[in-house]
């Protein structure tokens, strides 16, 4: 085999992750399903960065690719995911081999996936589990260090780590079982984790714990935060930058203070409004209309359009850009296109 | 004063884990002397965390638990016995709504299937046209237009919000008086959630039909119910019952605040200034082995030894009832 030149990224500082024209499909039978379309994007390192979007709107698709657990037909047919590593270094994911990404994966970048009870071995004590998960990335490693490391990071999620250590997952409540897993995503001193849903199956007060923990793991720790998540209010009350995606794209793009106030995207303005909340009057809440899209039949306008009320000509003739509109803060739709103006409206 | 629809009295509920060869028989005391009233046309959202017993009550209102000790009352009536009775109009007068819509649903049946069979056990006598119109009917009132795309799909050809739109107009068809609602919104997109609230805001409006709406989720609770009251359950207790507006004006129980300070905002500049929960971190209390006193006591910050003896009376302070031995300052 012919060993290719690898072509050279510039370092970046400030982002930690950078993901360039971005492709998933998922090829089957007859059709093939495109989960990722052309998503451009830049994550702060040391940020708290949201992903927002309804199931089916891509956001696991595209957080599983960064660790390289895209499901089978799941495919990264375009594009790059380039990785600015602490030590300097930085390379593009999606032409690194499988055997790198295997050794990449946790040890840089974990996650926390969904449903934590079934993510732990139900016969197999905790620190076993984390034992097993040491030994794979850094074989030879003596008892006395990773007993040492397993302590440290169960006492960073606030659990009572010399008793946890011994337990099986059965012993453990749904919130502990999930402090575990975020301990478990902490064993290899990562530089990014990704949460999918971690809080969905438990109750407020718990959530907020959870959230605690994580926050100060990200301000105390300097490890970036990748939260995927359907609702909305938890990102207002936790993340520092929110994606909103709708159909396998990225909507919108900000900090959450600009994003929340300024609310741009017509689909970003219906969500909000479409979410209950303790504060706001009731007369403003409204449900989006129409159903969420399918990606079944590729869709060649904005993936909004047929549910936007603020639709126009030009929406559904073609795809729009995601246009910088403020520092950090990204929007795409043709109401910020230059080229177009309403109808009645000033040019 | 209007009166009761359905009245849930001193309920308790044991749920027994039996014996086997490595476990002693456990008893876990689920709902502790639980009352609750439901009104004519009312919509009441009980909310809690998953383990409080909400389900249990959704449950044993509509008969499909029977409870260890106390009483339900219909109209007045006694109708503990629905679970080995005849008591017919106990059950087409009370309807339930589940969370998950596919499981619900019969795979194998078409909606038209599905809906005909509750309309054709009730009335033997209707013909097919007669039932048909029926059906047509419901799905109209329901949303689901035009119905003749929908009578003939099998579940898996529909949405989640179609779906639970199938199961408001099954709930329907049989003319209802209450309909209990459990989690019915959960496994639903976030942008159709506020559909299939309204859908049944407006079911209670023109069909006056009382809801109970059970939820772990405080948000759509004060959507819903925001003419109607809302019970926090916690361990089997009503913790605290009142008006929707007044308990989140004025939480009285401790868990209730605590519940009310961890609920995201959807502001960021609100949520993001510094919030406390007043909650100890801890377990919960053991449920095969309750103690006296007051279930919150092990979690509560303001405990004091009085809070571990003997039953906690109800207060009530305007149109609140709370269980708490905690003077309220004015």
């Amino acid at each position: 085999m012919v060993e290719q030149e690898k072509k050279l990224y510039p370092y970046s500082e400030d982002y930690i992750l950078e993901i360039n024209n971005l492709l998933i499909d998922y090829k089957m039978k007859k059709i093939t399903l495109r989960a990722n379309n052309n998503i451009n994007l830049k994550i702060r390192r040391n940020s708290f960065t949201a992903f927002v979007g309804e199931s089916g709107s891509g956001k696991t698709t595209l957080a599983v690719s960064f660790i390289d657990a895209l499901v089978e037909p799941g495919e990264v047919t375009g594009g790059e995911i380039i990785f600015h590593s602490k030590d300097g270094t930085s390379v593009n994911l999606s032409d690194e081999t499988s055997a790198f990404k295997r050794k990449f994966r946790w040890e840089k970048i974990s996650m926390v996936f969904q449903g934590a009870q079934s993510s732990l071995n139900p016969v197999m004590t905790i620190y076993s589990q984390f034992k097993e998960t040491y030994l794979a990335h850094r074989p030879k490693t003596k008892d006395e260090v990773i007993k040492a490391k397993t302590i440290e990071v169960l006492n960073i999620v606030n659990l009572d780590a010399i008793h946890v250590m011994r337990m099986y997952p059965h012993e453990l409540s749904g919130g502990m079982k999930q402090r575990v897993m975020i301990a478990f995503a902490l064993l290899l001193d990562p530089e990014l984790i990704i949460l999918d849903e971690p809080t969905t199956a438990l109750d407020v007060i718990t959530q907020e714990t959870i959230f605690r923990i994580l926050k100060r793991i990200n301000e105390e720790m300097g490890i970036t935060m990748v939260l995927l998540t359907h609702d909305i209010a938890v990102v207002a009350t936790y993340a520092d930058y929110i994606a909103v995606m709708y159909g396998g794209e990225i909507m919108e793009f900000g900090s959450v203070y600009d994003v929340f106030a300024k609310k741009q995207h017509p689909y970003t303005e219906g969500l909000i409004r479409a979410t209950p909340s303790l504060i706001g009057t009731l007369d403003e809440m409204r449900p989006i209309e129409g159903n969420p899209i399918s990606l079944v039949e590729p869709c060649h306008h904005c993936v909004f359009a047929a549910r936007c009320e603020k639709r126009f000509s030009p929406c559904k003739e073609g795809k729009p850009e995601l246009v910088e509109i403020g520092k950090d803060h990204y929007v795409k739709c043709y109401l910020f296109d230059k080229k177009y103006k309403r109808k009645g409206e000033k040019a | 004063m209007k009166k009761p629809l359905i009245e849930l009295v001193d309920i308790d509920m044991y749920f027994t884990r039996s014996k086997s060869l490595l476990h002693k028989e456990r008893r876990v005391h689920v709902l502790k002397k639980l009352n609750l009233k439901i009104y004519e046309g009312e919509i009441l959202a009980v909310v809690g965390e998953s383990g409080c017993g909400k389900t249990t009550v959704g449950r044993i209102i509509t008969g499909l638990l029977k409870p260890t000790r106390g009483n339900l009352l219909y109209e007045g009536e006694s109708a503990i016995n629905i679970l080995n009775m005849k008591s017919k109009a106990y059950k087409d007068a009370v309807q339930f709504i589940q969370q998950d819509s596919y499981a619900a649903l019969n795979p194998v049946r078409t909606i038209f299937q599905s809906l005909y069979a509750p309309i054709k056990t009730k009335n033997q006598r209707m013909t097919h046209d007669e039932i048909y119109a029926e059906v047509y009917q419901n799905l109209v009132k329901v949303g689901l237009t035009p119905p003749e795309e929908i009578l003939m799909k099998y579940p898996h050809q529909l949405s989640g919000g179609q779906r639970q739109r199938v199961l408001m107009a099954r709930a329907i068809s049989l003319k209802p008086k209450l309909i209990v609602a459990d989690e019915p919104v959960s496994m639903i997109d976030v942008s159709l959630r506020l559909s299939i609230l309204n859908l049944m805001m407006d079911l209670n409006k023109q069909m006056n039909i009382s809801f109970v709406y059970i939820t772990h989720d405080l948000a759509t609770a004060r959507y819903i119910a925001n003419k109607g009251r809302i019970a926090v359950m916690y361990l089997g207790e009503i913790v605290e019952l009142a008006p929707v507006e007044e308990l989140l004006a004025r939480p009285r129980h401790p868990y209730t605040q605590a519940l009310l300070a961890a609920v995201p905002i959807p502001d960021p500049v609100l949520a993001k200034k510094d919030r406390v929960v007043p909650i100890k971190q801890a377990e919960h209390m053991d449920l095969t082995n309750r103690a006296d006193g007051c279930s919150f006591y092990p979690r509560c910050p303001y405990g004091k030894e009085e809070c571990t003896k003997g039953e906690i009376p109800y207060k009530s302070v305007e149109k609140t009832k709370y269980k708490c031995v905690r003077e309220i300052k004015k």
